[in-house]
């Protein structure tokens, strides 16, 4: 069979038209999508965006007031927690055509295996970064506030200190030795997130095995991996 | 004009602009991806109603809408076609030929059955190609492969349904 006679054989294959009804039932669900997202239409239209976006405003203003009297490395001394280190890190995710962005910038830290975060900010997004380092704040004072009544496992306690013990690894993981990452070693595991992307993180045993790089990749149908998102530490900072 | 940012703003022309636009070569590709026809008008509709949610990651500046929507109908129709585990195949409807079309009917369900059986990716490479006519560089985009990658899963889709379809060839010179 030549590639004419084939292109006619497929040609054979037509498809029905649509049914009226779907222009209409996107239409609806166009109107319904717009109900939910605007809720000043439903509660009472300008007045409550107004009073929203005064909120929001004022919310923020505070946030930004509080982000820059108080310098990170402040705001930690009132906490009840013990934080020897923070992490400054850099996510950025990958596009189909290999383009990358920096999606968001980290400041956390690690507490009994729990990755806690200091605040975040979003480059060219200076609303959004504001609205997030106030909704940052106020979780981590919630955190910290809560810990003296957070009855913790016991065994869960003794599992984490062994882990770190061990050179971050548990039982039955397979580790391999990474590159050194600002100044630390890591170790590096892989492992399979759900829909099959692959990832790997490399821990640093010396800081409590805080992942200090973090990257996840998608199997082609070639067999290759194409990178969809990594996170990497830009900077440890070591407290007194 | 950016229909789909306006569209998001609640423009309900501009959303309705891009569905007339659009929706016809989507729904064909929806159609031929998962072989039912209720599947390929769910999918349509999800796609358009993706574009306007929150967490959408559509840049015009990074790729045509068109080329972002199809990208939508493909991993959509996968899930489905995951979920149904292949129910689609058997779901290739028909409609009751007149006498003296029932050969090409055969014929039509015979190319159905031989499309939906290529691998996922030669199968929607494939139907791009041949159904819609899109350029191959589109077709990179839409399936997330290299260009050389289309080429070569083309060409294999084209061989495989060759040797499939070989004993039609011969039906459909004498249905001329």
């Amino acid at each position: 069979m030549n590639d004419q006679e084939l292109k006619d054989i497929l040609d054979a294959w037509d498809v029905p038209p649509v049914t009226g009804s779907l222009r209409q039932n996107v239409r609806a669900r166009f109107a319904a999508s717009l109900e939910r997202e605007l809720p000043s239409k439903r509660w009472g239209g300008w007045f409550t965006a107004k009073i929203a976006a005064v909120t929001v405003v004022c919310l923020l203003a505070l946030g930004l007031f509080v982000n820059e009297a108080v310098p990170q490395v402040a705001k930690m001394d009132f906490l009840l927690l013990n934080v020897p280190f923070t992490v400054d890190s850099e996510f950025t995710r990958y596009a189909d055509d290999g383009s990358s962005s920096v999606e968001m910038y980290t400041t956390s830290f690690t507490h009994n295996g729990y990755e806690v975060l200091l605040s975040r900010s979003f480059p060219d997004q200076p609303f959004r970064t504001g609205l997030s380092q106030v909704m940052d704040w106020i979780g981590l004072l919630m955190f910290d506030i809560s810990l003296p009544f957070s009855k913790g496992s016991g065994k869960q306690e003794t599992a984490r200190t062994a882990f770190i013990k061990n050179g971050c690894t548990a039982s039955g993981q397979i580790v391999s030795t990474g590159e050194a990452i600002l100044g630390y070693r890591t170790v590096v595991i892989h492992y399979n997130l759900p829909d099959d992307p692959r990832a790997t993180l490399w821990m640093a045993p010396d800081l409590a095995c805080f992942g200090l790089k973090f990257i996840i990749e998608k199997k082609q149908s070639d067999g290759t991996f194409h990178l969809l998102q990594t996170r990497r530490a830009i900077r440890v900072n070591l407290r007194q | 004009m950016d229909l789909p940012r306006a569209a998001r703003k609640g423009d309900e022309a501009a959303f309705l602009q891009l569905f007339d636009e659009h929706h016809w070569p989507l729904f064909r590709f929806a159609y031929r991806l998962t072989g039912s026809r209720a599947d390929a008008e769910d999918i349509v509709q999800e796609c358009f109603l993706q574009l306007l949610r929150p967490e959408c990651s559509y840049n015009s500046r990074r790729a045509e809408v068109r080329t972002y929507l199809f990208g939508i109908v493909r991993n959509q129709s996968l899930k489905r076609l995951r979920r149904n585990d292949g129910a689609g195949l058997s779901s290739v409807g028909f409609s009751p030929s007149p006498e003296g079309q029932v050969l090409r009917a055969e014929l039509e369900a015979a190319v159905a059955r031989a499309v939906m059986q290529l691998p996922e990716t030669q199968r929607a490479v494939l139907i791009l190609a041949h159904y819609e006519q899109m350029p191959l560089a589109e077709i990179a985009k839409v399936v997330g492969l290299e260009l050389g990658a289309v080429k070569s899963r083309l060409q294999r889709a084209r061989n495989g349904l060759k040797e499939k379809l070989a004993i039609y060839a011969t039906d459909l010179e004498r249905q001329r």
